[in-house]
């Protein structure tokens, strides 16, 4: 694989940031009664931001049969939105691979990481948190009351299938991102830039070219004490340190 | 600036004093440049800076070196007659303020000339893996590879053997070099040294390089795992769909007929997806 595979990778992840965005704002969840006839008579799905909605404004059974709500977290929703802009703005303009120092883009593994946590929250924790409390059944069942004569449908939505497509859209290139940056940090961490450093930093200042150029000037009888002072400063340095 | 260039420059800077009977200058000009030399020769060897503001003076510097590398290597950087040079000019260098007598100066540049020749390796630098355990750039590829135990326990049963080879080296070494002092003799203990501590610590790092990482051969290497990736995103899913079913179960226990079914199809994909992935890492170390 060469480096245009990762750039399918890159653009399912483009991808998956697209359908996370759209997942948003469709329904997750939907809560559905039929007659034994197939007539349905009761609809409620449900959106992360604006709860349960229905098709049938106006039945009193359909507002009877209306689910509890499920309270997701809008900050947190708003949270993942703003991360979800956040990772696509890494993917276009953050290229760890055109760049000479790949230790500063450390922040932006952590953007991409974080949406690919939210992420894995939703599809994790809207069931067993949000839905399974309610006693609202996943992913997908058919419970038929005869003696009701109710048909119940309760199923996931389009908004978590997106999820979980863009589950799997997005996983490898935050990984791949991430352990790139860890495995090939080439700058902060290398020795042999730390040590050019370090050593530079250690070193007295001493222009060999100033003391030739002022003794050359004394040799052709020029102000003596100017050197002097300069040569009195130079070793004050060097005795007395920095301080 | 290249040691060429300043060594040409420090001869015309004595020429030039000489001249002027300027001996002030040269003293402190090799006091300066000694110095600086052994901050960069005990930097280089993973030591601090000499701490001038507090006071600590040439020669303690140098005994501390040599103190550290007698205690972990049985080994003095510098000579004794270099460190009685010091012991000697440093002490009348700082009370007259750098009028010092014409044979201290000479006496200075000697020692700064071999401290010159003086090679020392960087024990900053890392021990390229590649001469003991294996290619490093495979190694990257492990994070989530099936065989890194197998290549862990085939370093585990090699690193004794290793680590006993070093030791006999090291020793052979420092025994030669207690006889006579010699700088690639030196450099080698040294090296032996560090390459044992690498091995006895173990310690990850990361693939230290220049340029930007499309050009970079373990990049491309370490490309291929992208695919592994998305497997075991796969996997991760389906097992935490499946493991979400199981916990639905422990909530609806009446729900058990419906519920099985899903819990057999997801699990069962799951199954296949590690099926696979055992499958490309045993391509993969082909």
């Amino acid at each position: 694989m060469n480096i245009k595979g990762v750039h399918i990778f890159k653009f399912s992840f483009l991808i998956g940031l697209i359908l996370l965005f759209l997942s948003v704002f469709v329904e997750w969840y939907s809560y559905q009664i039929f007659t034994l006839e197939q007539e349905l008579i009761v609809s409620w799905k449900y959106n992360i931001f604006w709860e349960w909605s229905s098709i049938f404004s106006d039945s009193p059974l359909n507002e009877a049969l209306r689910p509890e709500n499920l309270s997701i977290s809008v900050p947190l929703n708003i949270i993942f939105l703003c991360f979800l802009f956040l990772s696509g703005y890494v993917i276009l303009f953050k290229d760890i691979e055109r760049v000479d120092s790949i230790i500063k883009y450390r922040p932006y593994s952590y953007v991409l990481g974080i949406t690919l946590i939210l992420n894995i929250f939703y599809v994790v924790v809207f069931p067993v948190m949000y839905l399974f409390p309610q006693e609202l059944y996943f992913p997908f069942i058919q419970i038929v009351d005869y003696e009701q004569d109710f048909m119940y449908l309760y199923s996931i939505d389009i908004g978590y299938v997106l999820q979980l497509i863009a589950f799997m859209l997005i996983f490898p290139f935050p990984i791949h991102y991430f352990r790139t940056i860890y495995t090939f940090d080439n700058e902060k961490n290398n020795p042999e830039t730390y040590l050019k450093n370090k050593i530079q930093d250690a070193q007295e200042p001493l222009d060999l070219d100033k003391l030739i150029a002022q003794e050359e000037l004394k040799f052709q009888n020029s102000d003596r004490t100017i050197q002097e002072d300069d040569l009195n400063e130079i070793i004050n340095l060097f005795i007395e340190g920095d301080s | 600036m290249s040691t060429e260039i300043s060594e040409v420059k420090l001869k015309a800077l004595i020429q030039i004093c000489k001249e002027t009977k300027n001996n002030k200058k040269l003293a402190v000009v090799s006091f300066i440049l000694s110095s600086n030399k052994l901050d960069e020769t005990g930097i280089t060897l993973g030591f601090r800076k000499r701490n001038k503001n507090a006071g600590e003076t040439i020669y303690d510097y140098m005994t501390t070196i040599n103190q550290i590398f007698q205690k972990n290597l049985q080994l003095s950087i510098f000579t004794d007659v270099q460190i009685e040079v010091i012991r000697e000019c440093e002490p009348i260098f700082l009370m007259s303020k750098g009028d010092i007598a014409i044979q201290y100066i000479k006496k200075m540049f000697t020692l700064y000339f071999e401290l010159c020749k003086l090679k020392v390796p960087n024990l900053h630098k890392e021990i390229p893996h590649e001469g003991l355990t294996g290619s490093r750039s495979l190694n990257y590829l492990s994070f989530f590879s099936s065989n890194n135990g197998r290549r862990k326990k085939d370093s585990n049963t090699l690193t004794p053997l290793l680590l006993q080879q070093i030791k006999y080296l090291e020793r052979k070494n420092q025994e030669e070099l207690k006889n006579k002092f010699d700088p690639e003799k030196f450099e080698k203990s040294i090296h032996l040294h560090a390459i044992k501590t690498t091995i006895e610590q173990k310690g990850r790092r990361g693939i230290h390089i220049q340029g930007p990482l499309k050009h970079n051969i373990s990049y491309q290497m370490a490309i291929e795992s992208i695919y592994t990736y998305f497997l075991i995103g796969l996997i991760f899913l389906t097992i935490s769909l499946g493991i979400i079913i199981l916990l639905e179960l422990s909530y609806f226990p009446n729900q058990l007929g419906n519920l099985s079914n899903w819990s057999i199809i997801i699990f069962g994909v799951s199954g296949l997806l590690i099926f696979l992935y055992i499958i490309q890492f045993r391509k993969e170390v082909r």
